[in-house]
């Protein structure tokens, strides 16, 4: 290259910089990105490692594949009790996450790939841990959160407890948050294991509620009472 | 004031950046040459090049104090430059289109000639002949490290990409540089 050619792009970068007078972005503009960056990737993860948590939970409580002692079968009903909402949102956090992590230099120096699925697996066993080791319990009587376990856990249609009276076509419960909760029946219910039952049995009952009862659709006993230990105070009792 | 001809790279990134901003004549200075052939491999077209690299440094001064003096400054003007070219090529579709008829006679026969031209002293303009015909994602890892003799692990900085895809890229590059190569001797079989 020759030397004007050289002198004449010196020239026009020196020119175009003056001209329109291009200044140098302060250095807190560079750190303030960094921090953002790291609070974004944290707030990222820690709200994908909370909602996996709690769909954890919801799963225990819900108890997958139950539906299948009620005589359903296939892919649908289990479907239907899958909390997508959480799901959701929790994938799009991890999304999110995942995007901030290539912003880092590491990210590009090893195969991406493997760090995503590292972190995945990560962000999914956190969430389970939490909720085992009994997160949820501490959280759900924690102020800024309470509301949501009460807002957003209960609400299926379902309930548990321990038989307190016998009657023709009901019978009343004691929950586990010792409210008591009157199932009613008719003839299009089903009893997976049996309809009659003992006081002091525990059961679990599914179907709509409607003038504080449960309209049932099936009851069964049931021996995951007591799992999981924590069970959210319902926000609508029946 | 020190001598700015003798400071490294980052020294005097340091010093235009904490002293005297006029000092970045001698930045440009220094990278100018190497970058409009980096980019022009790139893009194609010499005024293109020019713009971009250009812009490269523009956009390299306003934001000289993000960065980092204890990485090397090259691979970081470099990547500029890269990303500029390459966001030229996507806004104006510029990337080359390989001769279909050329790759017709693509073969895999013996790469004598081949590897006996890179050794000789018309390696370059013959590697610039050849690179025109291969797609970006090769000719880039193959230009930095044939033209401007960038290390694999510069080329992983300034492309942002691991150093095994770097080697792959660059193993499948020369592949197909060599194919070139090979089916543009057999168009032209008495050279020139």
């Amino acid at each position: 290259m020759s030397e004007n050619n050289q002198q004449d792009i010196t020239k026009k970068v020196m020119d175009e910089i003056q001209e329109k007078g291009v200044v140098m972005r302060p250095r807190w503009y560079f750190i303030g990105g960094s921090i953002l960056l790291v609070v974004g990737l944290t707030f990222s993860f820690v709200i994908a490692v909370f909602l996996v948590n709690i769909i954890s939970l919801r799963l225990r409580i819900d108890v997958p594949f139950e539906f299948l002692r009620f005589g359903r079968s296939g892919l649908g009903p289990f479907l239907l009790m899958l909390p997508w909402p959480f799901l959701l949102v929790a994938v799009i956090a991890i999304l999110t996450g995942l995007y901030l992590l290539k912003k880092y230099d590491f990210s590009y120096k090893h195969n991406f790939l493997i760090i995503a699925v590292i972190t995945i697996i990560s962000v999914f066993f956190s969430g389970v841990i939490l909720d085992w080791i009994g997160t949820n319990q501490l959280l759900a009587d924690f102020r800024p959160v309470r509301g949501f376990y009460r807002e957003v856990l209960p609400g299926r249609d379902w309930v548990a407890g321990e038989v307190l009276e016998v009657d023709d076509n009901q019978i009343r419960i004691e929950t586990l948050q010792g409210e008591t909760v009157t199932i009613l029946w008719d003839t299009a219910i089903i009893f997976p294991t049996g309809h009659v039952f003992k006081l002091g049995q525990h059961v679990r009952a599914f179907g709509e509620p409607k003038d504080g009862v449960l309209q049932a659709k099936g009851i069964t006993t049931s021996r995951f009472l007591k799992r999981p230990t924590f069970y959210p105070r319902p926000h609508r009792p029946f | 004031m020190p001598k700015i001809k003798e400071l490294r790279d980052e020294e005097l990134v340091e010093y235009v950046r904490s002293k005297d901003q006029e000092q970045y004549r001698e930045v440009v200075a220094r990278y100018q040459e190497k970058l409009l052939r980096y980019a022009e491999r790139i893009v194609n077209d010499r005024d293109a090049a020019q713009d971009t690299v250009q812009q490269a440094f523009i956009k390299a001064f306003a934001n000289l104090k993000g960065f980092d003096v204890s990485r090397k400054f090259s691979s970081w003007i470099y990547r500029i430059v890269h990303n500029e070219a390459i966001n030229l090529l996507k806004r104006g579709s510029k990337e080359v289109t390989v001769n279909p008829e050329l790759w017709q006679m693509v073969s895999d026969d013996s790469d004598e000639g081949f590897e006996k031209a890179l050794e000789d002293k018309e390696r370059d303009k013959l590697l610039n002949d050849c690179l025109k015909e291969i797609p970006v994602i090769y000719r880039a890892p193959v230009s930095l490290f044939f033209f401007d003799s960038k290390s694999y692990e510069e080329i992983s900085d300034i492309l942002r990409m691991p150093m095994g895809t770097v080697g792959t890229r660059m193993k499948r590059g020369k592949k197909l540089l060599k194919q070139v190569y090979l089916a543009k001797a057999r168009q032209n079989p008495f050279g020139g």
